[in-house]
């Protein structure tokens, strides 16, 4: 085709064009439209030309079809880099590539487009038009670069792929623009997600795994992946270790293999998900704990094994320790013997939990305690203590022993003391409270305080006394009564307060607390001596009391000296009246006795011749006599002291009142007295003795103007407790009743409850003050004892005065017959005795009885002190039986000492010493003086006076 | 006719053109009915092998050539009418 064809001409073109038409419309209706195209015997096919139109058609729609289906901006060049065709996609969105610009179209050369490329993305194009070029060339069969270019959306990346364009005569290329932005994403998205999970799992100390069960019997075939973190925790470099599960199995612990197996074979075989704890020795050595969890997923295929991992050492461990301290803790909170909650901190905070204790102490069950505050149940009695604990534990963190005051569910109150602490559990703070209940306790030592505040501050003075009569204590009261220094008496014996003789205060001490330890009690009135020797009376109530397993004796006495000083004024002023009374009933009497001598002067003066002198002069004689008679009697009456409390024989007193009565009273009245000679003595006033029964007689005998009978009898009575009329000061015991009764007016009922009271009197004014009988009751009750009366209305009255029989009455006594105890004059004596009481009673009896003392509680003692005072002792008594040293033994010493010591010995056993052989060697040595135990005060002075004046023995 | 006895034939056709394109077809479903399991067709574009059709003296395409069994048979068209095939090919009783 170089060179020019010839010029055809200008007709002929248009006659052939006909006949090629014509010629293909005749083979089309010769072959009935049925063929496409004809061969040549040249071998030439010519496509006919409705055959050729439509298969151009077809070929174009199908290519453009194909191109613009591609998800890619495709792009045809020719051998320059011409672009020659191009689908929709990259005429559409030609302007959102970098390397290509807007409009690039066909006919564009595309290489000088990317050659021109400048600013952001040229270095690409660049590199593109370098690719297309070498592919062009032929030089590399395909070129394809990644980019990106910015977009509103966020960067768009692309792939641009280049592909020689061979099968075709025409040389070229083509250029294809893939947008991967989607998958660039995904592939950052997942990249992030990986490095976020391999952070998580390094964090959590989470590792995983995958098997691809592509064998399950055959699990070492199976491809296996272990994350980075699974390596960590089994210590191993995963370039240096090949995971298989064979290795992971054999790095379990031996004990925990075949749980984990089963677990795992179960997985394999059924699809089991399972979670197991197992140890692992680790690629380092170590001993890991780990939780297993894994699973099956059969919906891939091959069927995925997954599972993580996790290394839980710390946690089990800590878990373990706390587990321990927990346990340790709830045993010490359950059975501590200390009330004790916990609960949050701050005045919000509820109990978490109360122990056994606590529920006892404030009431409450753990149900009703758990969740509330203190306030909810309204355990503080003054909320401002407990702001000052809170406030204090909130500065300190922790307060000790604040006492304070709770509410019982009850509502009773209750002392307790709080310590507080508060324990910080990470990040919770909890409140740990304990309570000492000291309520008993508080409640004791208030009472005790109480109680000796009430002794200190008591006016009566308080004592105590032990079984014989030592006392225990006294309170201030007491020893200023008695004129001691605070707390000298203790240890002193109760008799030496008593203002007697020596051995009449010990009877009367003796017989006094054995009367305490019989019935429970003893009241009355007691002659007392101050220190300085002053004495006074005191009115005293005894209890019996059990101190700490030992019989005790309380005693409370009250200084009546003054009472009975105003009271014995009283008595008197009335014994005055009573005089007065007697007066009266006596003029008569008295101007009978002096009207005959009266008459008789005269007769005298005067003589008659007739007149017998020695006859009136007789009758003077018996009128002067029964005027002294009188006079005596009521000297006597009227002169007596009071006070002196002595042994009365009421034989003796009531001899005196029958005579005062039947010299003073009228005729008409007729008298009777009797007093039995058993009658017991008292001890009374005897002076006030007969005051009461000369009130007595003087009302019976008002009581019978007309005459009648006066008994006065006296009879021993035992009074008990339901005695008739006992007054309640009046102990039960033996009593002397002195019975004084009329048959006179009697008097009424009404009257009865107003006879004792003073200025009550039924008798005429001038005639009586109304103090007889109020002076009979105050007299009766200062001797311990007390009256009855039995009355009916014209026939009589009878009174009946109750007065204890004295303390020694069982046995009779004749102490005022017995002559006086003799005394010492300063000798010393040694007391050797190992009975506490003994060395005391005795001790201080022979000291008030003019002897230096000394004492020794046994044998040796007393050796040491006989050795040391052997020139002062007169005279030895020591007891026989005794530890350590017996009495024989010490006389021994003694008499080795100084052979002539004078020794008394004393003892219980009647028989034990007196055996002939005893009774021999104390005889040998020299001992003849015996005290058999218990001895009297008279007998041991005795003993000791007639000791003393005998010649020393040898 | 042994069973044992494929048909063979060859499909001259010109490229995808519409009554070549038409004639495959018609072929294809004749042998399907006609001779399940004992034919075999050999198709032979003339635009891409111009000689092999000269050589085996084809004029006209499409254009179906009965090559075994023997004689040869040429039948020009789109194979659009069987009953004339069948009838060419000796197949009316089996049609039938």
């Amino acid at each position: 085709m170089s060179s020019a064809p010839p010029t055809p001409a200008a007709e002929d073109i248009p006659r052939l064009i006909e006949t090629l038409l014509s010629t293909e419309r005749q083979l089309v209706e010769l072959t009935r439209g049925e063929v496409d195209a004809v061969t040549g015997r040249d071998g030439r096919t010519f496509l006919l030309q409705r055959a050729q139109e439509q298969l151009r058609h077809r070929e174009a729609t199908r290519q453009e079809a194909i191109l613009n289906a591609l998800p890619a901006h495709i792009a045809l060049l020719d051998s320059h880099g011409l672009i020659i065709s191009m689908n929709e996609a990259w005429r559409q969105f030609g302007g959102a590539r970098v390397v290509q610009s807007p409009g690039l179209g066909i006919g564009l050369n595309y290489l000088e487009n990317c050659d021109r490329s400048d600013g952001a993305g040229s270095a690409e194009a660049h590199q593109v038009a370098a690719g297309i070029r070498a592919v062009l060339a032929g030089g590399t069969k395909d070129f394809s670069i990644e980019y990106a270019c910015p977009a509103p959306a966020g960067p768009r990346w692309f792939l641009l792929m280049v592909t020689p364009l061979t099968d075709n005569h025409l040389p070229g290329a083509v250029v294809m623009h893939v947008d991967i932005t989607d998958r660039k994403r995904a592939e950052e998205k997942l990249r992030r997600s990986e490095v976020s999970l391999a952070a998580a799992q390094r964090l959590a100390q989470l590792g995983s795994w995958e098997i691809e069960l592509v064998d399950a019997t055959n699990l070492a075939s199976c491809p296996t992946r272990w994350s980075d973190e699974l390596f960590r925790i089994f210590a191993f470099v995963p370039a240096q270790f090949l995971p298989t599960n064979q290795r992971a199995l054999a790095m379990i612990h031996r004990e925990d293999l075949p749980r984990v197996t089963q677990a795992f074979d179960q997985l394999i075989r059924a699809g089991t998900s399972y979670d197991v704890v197992y140890r692992i020795i680790c690629g380092d050595g170590q001993e890991r704990i780990v939780l297993e969890r894994a699973e099956l997923d059969k919906s891939v295929s091959p069927p995925l094994l997954s599972g993580t991992v996790q290394d839980i050492t710390q946690r089990a461990r800590t878990e373990a320790e706390r587990t321990q301290s927990e346990e340790r803790f709830t045993k010490i909170f359950r059975s501590s013997p200390i009330a004790i909650a916990y609960g949050e901190a701050g005045h919000q905070g509820g109990f978490i939990d109360v122990n056994e204790r606590w529920t006892e102490f404030f009431g409450y069950t753990r149900a009703e305690a758990i969740g509330r505050t203190a306030r909810d149940l309204n355990l503080w009695v003054d909320l401002a203590a407990q702001d000052t604990l809170l406030a204090q534990v909130e500065v300190a963190g922790v307060v000790t022993n604040f006492e304070c005051l709770f509410r019982h569910k009850t509502g009773s109150i209750k002392t307790a003391l709080l310590s507080v602490e508060i324990l910080h559990l990470g990040p919770i703070e909890i409140r740990l409270t304990m309570f000492v209940d000291i309520t008993n306790r508080k409640r004791d030592e208030e009472s005790l305080r109480m109680q000796g505040r009430v002794l200190e501050s008591m006016v009566e003075g308080v004592t105590v006394v032990n079984e014989s009569g030592t006392l225990l204590f006294s309170n201030p009261a007491c020893d200023a009564m008695f004129g001691y220094p605070r707390g000298a008496l203790i240890g002193r014996h109760i008799s030496v307060l008593n203002n007697m003789r020596a051995d009449e205060g010990l009877a009367f001490t003796t017989g006094m607390l054995r009367q305490v330890f019989q019935t429970g009690n003893w009241s009355g009135e007691i002659p007392n001596v101050k220190r300085d020797g002053k004495p006074f009376v005191t009115r005293v109530h005894v209890s019996a009391v059990d101190l700490a397993g030992k019989k005790c004796a309380i005693a409370v006495s009250e200084d009546v000296t003054e009472t009975k000083q105003l009271e014995s004024q009283l008595l008197r002023a009335q014994r005055m009246e009573s005089v007065g009374g007697l007066a009266g009933g006596i003029a008569h009497d008295m101007n009978n006795i002096l009207a005959p001598i009266m008459m008789a002067a005269p007769l005298l003066r005067h003589p008659d011749p007739g007149m017998e002198h020695e006859k009136i002069i007789a009758m003077i004689e018996v009128s002067a006599k029964r005027g002294a008679d009188l006079v005596k009697q009521l000297l006597f009456f009227g002169r007596g002291v009071e006070g002196q409390r002595s042994v009365v024989q009421m034989k003796n007193a009531m001899r005196e009142i029958h005579e005062m009565i039947f010299e003073t009273f009228p005729r008409s009245i007729r008298i009777a007295t009797d007093a039995p000679d058993e009658i017991w003595p008292i001890r009374a006033d005897p002076t006030q003795l007969h005051q009461v029964l000369l009130n007595l007689c003087v009302n019976a005998r008002d009581a019978m103007p007309e005459g009648g009978g006066l008994s006065l009898v006296a009879v021993n009575a035992v009074v008990d407790e339901a005695f008739p009329g006992r007054s309640v000061e009046a102990t039960p015991g033996p009593y002397v009743c002195i019975v004084v009764a009329d048959t006179g007016v009697g008097i009424p009922a009404g009257h009865r409850d107003k006879i004792f009271e003073p200025f009550f009197t039924t008798k005429d004014l001038g005639k009586g003050t109304g103090l007889g009988l109020s002076t009979v009751i105050a007299i009766a009750k200062g001797h311990n004892g007390f009256v009855t009366l039995e009355s009916e209305i014209g026939h009589g009255t009878t009174f009946r005065v109750y007065l204890p029989a004295a303390p020694a009455a069982t046995e009779p006594v004749k102490r005022a017959s017995a002559a006086p105890v003799p005394g010492g004059k300063n000798e010393t004596i040694l007391l050797v005795d190992d009975e506490e009481s003994i060395r005391m009673i005795a001790g201080e009896m022979l000291r008030r009885h003019g002897y230096q003392v000394l004492i020794a509680n046994d044998g040796a003692q007393a050796a040491v002190l006989f050795s040391q005072h052997a020139d002062e002792i007169e005279v030895v008594v020591t007891d026989f039986d005794m530890p350590f040293m017996d009495g024989l033994s010490l006389i021994r010493v003694l008499k080795n000492i100084d052979p002539g010591v004078k020794i008394i010995l004393s003892t219980g056993i009647q028989s034990g010493f007196r055996s002939e052989a005893r009774l021999s060697e104390l005889a040998a040595l020299g001992v003849r003086a015996f005290l058999s135990k218990p001895y009297s005060a008279e007998k041991i002075l005795s003993a000791i006076h007639a000791l003393i004046g005998s010649p020393a023995t040898q | 006719m042994s069973r044992s006895v494929p048909i063979k034939f060859r499909l001259y056709i010109a490229g995808s053109a519409p009554n070549s394109a038409q004639a495959t077809a018609n072929l294809r479903a004749l042998c399907r009915t006609h001779l399940p399991d004992r034919h075999e067709i050999e198709i032979v574009d003339v635009l891409r092998t111009p000689k092999l059709a000269l050589a085996h003296g084809i004029f006209m395409t499409p254009t179906l050539v009965r090559i075994s069994p023997a004689p040869i048979l040429q039948i020009v068209g789109t194979l659009s009418q069987p009953e004339p095939i069948l009838h060419a090919l000796g197949l009316e009783s089996a049609a039938v």
